[in-house]
């Protein structure tokens, strides 16, 4: 209130023009970065849980105590794990050919990408049938299956919301709804996307390639 | 400030978000403007302190005498569960939030936060996690295990009723609700900034939030992983936490501090931040060692992942396990250190002005010095297996969280409360409030660290009337009446100031960072034209051109305490 | 204070240590403190002095000064903590078989010497099984191992020994002993549910006669009783629910899920602290124990007539 009032100096400085600041990344991506970033550290403990519960001794007189060694079926898994990785491959396609102006190429990537991720959770749900049906492992078997559920559960969710994701800007941009040559929302869907896929790769690195080279 | 004086840049102009212009009731729900919805931030966590206070005046009342009968077991159990999760999801979070939801864009000098519709759907995401918590009262009893919920207590064998799942359900909704505030704070502070402002030059508040913010998208999911296995063990009987079946009652510990540590730091991290816009600007002096005080809040957000287990001294995870831990929170307190020295620095030599915020401020200062002083005691581990569980932590826990964190925010308030409402908070009630806020603190929780150190364990509903228990008790239970009072006083404040106070100019402080460069309250695009940007204090610059911050060489502005070493060092008593 | 009035070598050294930091925090209060009323009196606005102060905004040496000093006053206190966690938490040898076990229940404490038998009329031999009161001999500290039967439990009794969680699936060791006889109190220091505040803790430190005495009490199998009255007594007591969960030996019950009343005449507390050990409280313990101590795993005997309560009691407190 006091001197600055005073002080009109306005009129006697000149102020050099100011460049203004480039942000770093759009801000869509960014903000993807940073919700996986909080999803990582989330998967991270479903994860160490299951780790620190992997050498859990089955009580004295139960033979069929379920582990990952003899509950799972890795070479299948390992089958439909080709497709979710390749799915990181098309979209990374589709994003190419958005930028090279191509949208109906760019619409066919994406429905590669969502067949295969649609290939993956089926693969998931065989699984699924297959341990709580005849082999009865469930969530509430023992610790294999507390932690083996609710990690690769998780895990499939978010695939599915990706797959749900990805299909409508798949949808938007067959309709015009996403114009141009960079699509920001393809782009933070895509960093999300690929993400999934880094973090099946490290549950299937710890729960299944143990298996399959044992 | 009007156009008179101001802005020599005009502000890029952007179209508002649709709902941005709702007006009406319509905009309590729907509005996405960031400082309708920052107000909408600070009342609910006005609505929320005020249950959670009430709960901690039953829990007083029933501890005032031993072996009172006022409140039974249970409903004591289930009060002290509710105060201490009330107090940290629903009130000391929104508070650090909703300041910053309001103030960050205009400190920047930007339009809005980066994702407007995040922002609300954050804020509601929020509340719903508290109405849900609540909801638990008419559900079938109020959660009972404490705000910490160790298993295998929380386990459904030992806690069948419903209030644990509210609990971890509430936990969880108001815990996404905040990581959704945190990514907004980071995306909008790194690609938001006006034209010209460097990161290195956002006032410190800005730099607290921001810092904050990586806390809360890191330290929250792990609670979230945590929350999420504790509901599967209690409604889909798995077996994390069951040590009957294998499952381990020390990993929930291990997680719950993962989280549990940072989220203290997240508590108090942006009210240092205002305490260094609020000292400065009642010296007149810069805020002493920026580039320090920002530095530490980084290394104290790097350290506070790596002393979590300093809750868990008791456990028996052995003394290589100890004296890690131990040396870590030791760490911390060096940091924390820097803090306060620089805000006494700040104050050294200055011109200090005492408005109610500045006295809530400086007493801050003291009161969290006690705070962190009796904090050091918890690093050093062995004398941690006296204190810890005790009333000594109680003690110690509100000095950090309430003579640190809430005199923050009340210092904040004062000082923010005419730009929000282009009102001034009458000074009188103001002094009023103060007062009464430290006799009725110091009375309530100085004592606790004795009754501590006499043996009181924590969490008791009752006690025996051991040597000293019933007075010590007793007093502390008499402050919390002079505390009830300050915040009657405060609200009476807000309410009549509101209503009728005096109308506020645009900068009543002569402060000097961008949010008092536009009129109180600010219009709904924030800023029609922007000063230039060319240092910490653009408005500092405007009205001193000649001793402008900018002028100074030194990196980044930096004037030095040590005299110039040229004769034509610049001094600024140039008025 | 407890906490400063240590009776074993291992609250003793926490204590010292303690007050040193004490004294450090006290300096450190002092010192923050009287720089802001310094700086709060000798830089306020005088009158209405509208010009402003010299824009200071930093000093390198200054940082690095209140950087390192409290650097060096932790560096300095840690040496002392690692010495002090030594002595309150020795570490144990391996083969050394525990002395005493300690079991937190909800809300109660269990203590067993693996060490000394109980031989029972049958011939079998039994452990000692003492609950909430435990009687140590003065001087060289016993080797207590610690587990949760239930939820998280801490023990803690500030004069003798450091703090340490009991927790179900992990067990926890201690030095427990006392330099000095007489009675230290404690109370279960980890929030376990609903009767938390009534988990009290009373260790007696004995000297070496005295603590003989006494074990050989907690040895002997009481005799069945002769009185008639006391007969009946007894017969109430294994009629009734009471034998699912109390365990008096040299009687058919055995069980074990509440604490054992083979000796339940020789305490001075029941309810593991809440109320003395009188036949009046015990008659209105076994009548309205939910109303006394809600919450607490043992249902009220509302329905046993009078006649049968005050034998029963009569019996139970002549088990000394």
């Amino acid at each position: 209130m006091s001197e600055m009032t005073n002080n009109n100096r306005r009129n006697s400085v000149v102020y050099p023009t100011l460049e203004p600041t480039k942000p770093a990344m759009e801000k869509n991506q960014l903000g993807m970065i940073c919700f996986i970033s909080s999803e990582a550290i989330f998967f991270l403990l479903l994860i160490l849980a299951f780790v620190y519960y992997r050498n859990d001794v089955a009580p004295v007189n139960s033979p069929d105590w379920p582990t990952a060694k003899n509950s799972l079926n890795a070479p299948l898994t390992a089958f439909f794990t080709v497709f979710l990785f390749s799915s990181s491959l098309t979209i990374w396609f589709a994003e190419r050919a958005i930028h090279a102006g191509k949208k109906l190429t760019a619409c066919i990537w994406l429905i590669v990408t969502v067949t295969f991720g649609s290939i993956f959770i089926i693969g998931q749900g065989i699984e699924y049938a297959d341990l709580l049906g005849e082999k009865n492992v469930t969530i509430s078997r023992n610790l294999f299956g507390s932690t083996f559920f609710t990690m690769t559960g998780f895990h499939g969710l978010h695939v599915f919301l990706g797959l749900v994701a990805i299909s409508i800007i798949g949808f938007m941009i067959l309709t015009g709804a996403i114009k141009g040559k960079n699509s920001a929302a393809l782009n933070t869907i895509s960093v999300y996307w690929h993400f999934v896929d880094a973090v099946w790769a490290v549950i299937f690195t710890l729960v299944y390639l143990p298996l399959l080279f044992s | 400030m009007s156009e008179a004086r101001l802005p020599l840049v005009p502000q890029k102009t952007e179209a508002l978000p649709r709902l941005g212009s709702k007006s009406g009731f319509i905009s309590w729900v729907a509005s996405t403007d960031h400082k309708q919805i920052g107000i909408m931030y600070l009342l609910s966590a006005a609505v929320f302190f005020v249950i959670g206070g009430l709960e901690a005046a039953l829990m007083r009342a029933q501890l005032g005498t031993a072996r009172s009968t006022f409140l039974s077991p249970d409903a004591y159990n289930q009060i002290f569960t509710m105060h201490g999760t009330t107090m940290v999801f629903l009130v000391v979070v929104p508070l650090m939030i909703g300041f910053g939801v309001y103030f960050v864009p205009l400190q920047i000098g930007a339009r809005d936060l980066a994702f407007p519709r995040l922002n609300l759907l954050g804020f509601w995401v929020l509340v719903f996690g508290g109405v849900l918590l609540y909801f638990s009262f008419v559900a079938g009893g109020a959660p009972n295990a404490g705000w910490f919920s160790y298993a295998p207590l929380s386990e459904h064998a030992y806690s069948s009723g419903v209030g644990l799942d509210y609990w971890a359900l509430g936990l969880l909704a108001a815990g996404i609700g905040t990581v959704i505030g945190g990514i907004n704070f980071i995306v909008t502070v790194l690609t938001m900034r006006a034209p010209g402002m460097k990161l290195t030059q956002v006032p410190m508040f800005v730099w607290t939030s921001f810092i904050n913010s990586f806390l809360i998208i890191l330290a929250l999911p792990a609670l979230n992983a945590a929350l999420v296995m504790l509901l599967a063990d209690r409604l889909l009987n798995a077996h994390f936490f069951t040590p009957d079946s294998g499952g381990s009652a020390v990993l929930w510990q291990q997680y719950f501090w993962t989280f549990g540590h940072p989220e203290v730091y997240i508590m108090i991290l942006p009210a240092w931040g205002m305490l260094a816009e609020v000292i400065p600007v009642f010296s007149r002096k810069p805020l002493f060692g920026y580039q320090f005080f920002a530095a530490s809040s980084v290394a104290i957000a790097f350290l506070s992942f790596a002393v979590y287990a300093h809750h868990m001294f008791a456990v028996g995870l052995g003394p290589a396990f100890d004296a890690f831990f131990g040396a870590s929170t030791e760490l911390i307190a060096i940091p924390t250190g820097v803090k306060i020295f620089n805000w006494i620095a700040t104050m050294w030599g200055g011109k200090i002005r005492y408005t109610t915020s500045m006295l809530f401020a400086i007493s801050f200062i003291v009161l969290f010095t006690i705070g962190g002083v009796s904090g050091v005691s918890f690093a050093i581990f062995p004398t941690d297996w006296q204190t810890e569980d005790s009333y000594y932590v109680v003690a110690h826990m509100h000095y950090v969280l309430f003579g640190g964190t809430l005199f923050g925010v009340l210092a904040a308030t004062y000082y923010w409360f005419p730009k929000m409402t282009g009102r001034m908070l009458s000074e009188k009630w103001g002094k009023w409030n103060f007062w009464m806020t430290m006799i009725g603190f110091n009375m309530t929780f100085m004592i606790q660290h004795f009754l501590g150190l006499a043996g009181m364990p924590r969490r008791v509903y009752t006690y025996n009337d051991n040597p000293g228990w019933t007075l010590m008790n007793l007093i502390s239970s008499v402050g919390v009446i002079f505390l009830g009072i300050a915040t009657l006083m405060f609200f009476w404040n807000v309410w009549i100031s509101w209503r009728k106070g005096e109308l506020a100019p645009d900068n009543p402080w002569d402060a000097w960072t961008l949010e008092w460069a536009t009129s109180s309250p600010p219009p709904i695009h924030n800023f029609d034209q922007l000063p230039p940007i060319r240092s910490r204090r653009p408005l500092w610059d405007l009205a001193h051109p000649e001793d402008a911050d900018y002028l100074h060489k030194n990196p980044e502005n930096q004037r030095s305490a040590e005299p110039p070493r040229k004769p034509e060092g610049r001094t600024a008593d140039h008025a | 204070m407890p906490v400063f009035d240590p009776k074993s070598a291992q609250a003793e050294g926490i204590s010292t240590l303690f007050l040193g930091i004490l004294l450090i925090a006290f300096l450190i209060v002092l010192l923050v403190s009287g720089l802001i009323i310094y700086a709060g009196i000798k830089f306020r606005q005088k009158g209405d002095d509208k010009t402003e102060p010299r824009q200071v905004s930093g000093s390198l040496r200054m940082e690095i000064a209140w950087t390192a000093a409290p650097a060096i006053i932790l560096i300095a206190v840690f040496i002392p903590t690692v010495m002090v966690m030594n002595q309150a938490d020795p570490s144990i040898p391996k083969n050394l078989n525990s002395q005493v076990e300690i079991i937190g229940h909800q809300f109660w404490w269990e203590y067993q010497l693996p060490q000394e038998k109980v031989s029972l009329p049958d011939g079998k031999q039994g452990p000692v099984i003492l609950a909430n009161e435990l009687h140590i001999p003065v001087g060289a500290p016993l080797y207590a191992g610690l587990e949760s039967g239930d939820v998280n439990h801490n023990f803690w009794v500030p004069q003798l020994s450091r703090k340490i969680d009991l927790i179900k699936g992990q067990r926890n060791h201690l030095m427990l002993g006392g330099n000095v006889p007489g009675l230290y109190k404690g109370a279960c220091a980890e929030y376990c549910g609903t009767q938390h505040a009534w988990m009290l803790l009373s260790v007696r430190v004995d000297p070496p006669d005295q603590y003989q005495a006494w074990l050989q009490q907690q040895k002997a199998v009481p005799a069945p009783p002769t009185d008639p009255k006391l007969a009946h007594g007894q017969q109430v007591f294994l009629n009734n629910t009471c034998v699912n969960c109390h365990a008096i030996y040299g009687t058919s019950a055995l069980a074990q899920v509440g604490p054992s009343l083979t000796h339940i005449g020789g305490r001075t507390t029941i309810g593991a602290g809440i109320m003395e050990n009188t036949s009046d409280n015990l008659k209105k313990w076994i009548k309205n124990v939910q109303v006394i101590k809600p919450g607490v795993r043992m249902p009220g005997y509302n329905s046993l007539s009078d006649q049968d309560l005050q034998d029963l009691t009569d019996y139970l407190e002549s088990l000394k």
